[in-house]
């Protein structure tokens, strides 16, 4: 197993990266990149038959997903957004616990890209994600900000004298 | 002030209330002005009139602007999604279908690479912290990256490659 190589690895060897030699950081990078998140590397290991290398590499994939769009969405980029969600539009046609959005998520797509005239998807587009600070990095989406300006009222509401 | 713009143009001729004579007076008009058909149409506004010709193009003006039912309405045809509504849904269903085993330590889910960070993985989807998930998932990732670069960095240096 693998995963018994690699802890025999850590108790023989005293491991410090040997940065002195050039560009063995980037190798590293590379090398990790080609051999646990390429697409080639999800098909090698779907041929191998290795169910939990296969498992490993489907959910690097799809967590990737997650924190691309999230960053995408605190950047306030929507085009980085948008091609996440066609991702999602695609996985969530076969995942467990979101008919909904298998329906919705494409849909909402082809109205912004397909549907609208091209100045008006614009600015629906660009009114998805709005700035509410002048920080940057500190997007929010519009439905984020109605549940922060909703758990204020109920905050004043139920600390507030009662009449 | 504003000066209203107002020509007054030469009509010789009158209409006999037929189709061909509406066609003759608007080229007339529009020999006078000097414009081109499209502009002429693009800008005309008959204010009253009962003749064929005239419903024919009033109707295909109409067809300039929005649609009066409620049924092709903008509002009706497109919508938003919650944004981050959207996120939390899918990411906790990302997060659900790679749980794996909670109970079984053999299991390669990630509740076992969640405990070993101090999350406890039931937590997850409890229905009122975005942010614990978002955090969770990049925690996880991290972790993961973590040791796959000090996997590889170790085939690294029993077998460098020059």
């Amino acid at each position: 197993m693998w995963f018994n190589e690699y802890r025999q690895l850590i108790a023989s060897k005293s491991s410090r990266p040997d940065f002195s030699k050039p560009n063995v950081a980037q190798d590293l990078l590379n090398e990790c990149y080609d051999k646990y998140c390429s697409g080639d590397s999800i098909r090698q290991a779907a041929d191998a038959g290795d169910g939990a290398l296969y498992n490993l590499r489907l959910r690097i994939r799809d967590f990737s997903t997650v924190i691309e769009a999230n960053k995408a969405m605190r950047g306030g980029d929507i085009g980085r957004l948008m091609s996440m969600w066609k991702r999602w539009s695609i996985l969530s046609q076969g995942m467990k616990g979101l008919s909904h959005y298998a329906i919705h998520l494409p849909r909402y797509i082809l109205i912004l890209e397909e549907y609208l005239p091209k100045k008006m998807a614009k600015i629906f587009k660009h009114s998805i994600l709005i700035p509410t600070s002048r920080r940057e990095n500190h997007w929010v989406a519009k439905d984020l900000y109605l549940e922060v300006q909703n758990f204020w009222i109920k905050y004043f509401y139920n600390h507030s004298v009662s009449m | 002030m504003y000066d209203p713009n107002i020509i007054m143009f030469k009509m010789m001729s009158a209409s006999d209330n037929s189709a061909t004579g509406i066609g003759q007076l608007i080229e007339q008009v529009m020999k006078q002005l000097g414009v081109e058909v499209f502009d002429f149409g693009e800008w005309l506004q008959v204010v009253e009139g009962d003749l064929g010709t005239n419903m024919n193009f009033q109707g295909a003006a109409r067809k300039r602007y929005p649609a009066g039912h409620v049924h092709e309405g903008l509002g009706n045809v497109s919508y938003g999604l919650a944004t981050s509504h959207t996120m939390w849904n899918i990411a906790s269903a990302i997060v659900r279908t790679y749980l794996g085993d909670v109970g079984n330590s053999n299991d390669p889910g990630i509740s076992r690479c969640a405990t070993s960070l101090g999350i406890n993985p039931t937590h997850l989807f409890d229905k009122s912290d975005f942010g614990f998930l978002m955090s969770t998932v990049h925690k996880i990732q991290m972790a993961t990256f973590n040791f796959l670069l000090k996997y590889i960095f170790i085939s690294f240096q029993l077998s460098p490659k020059s």
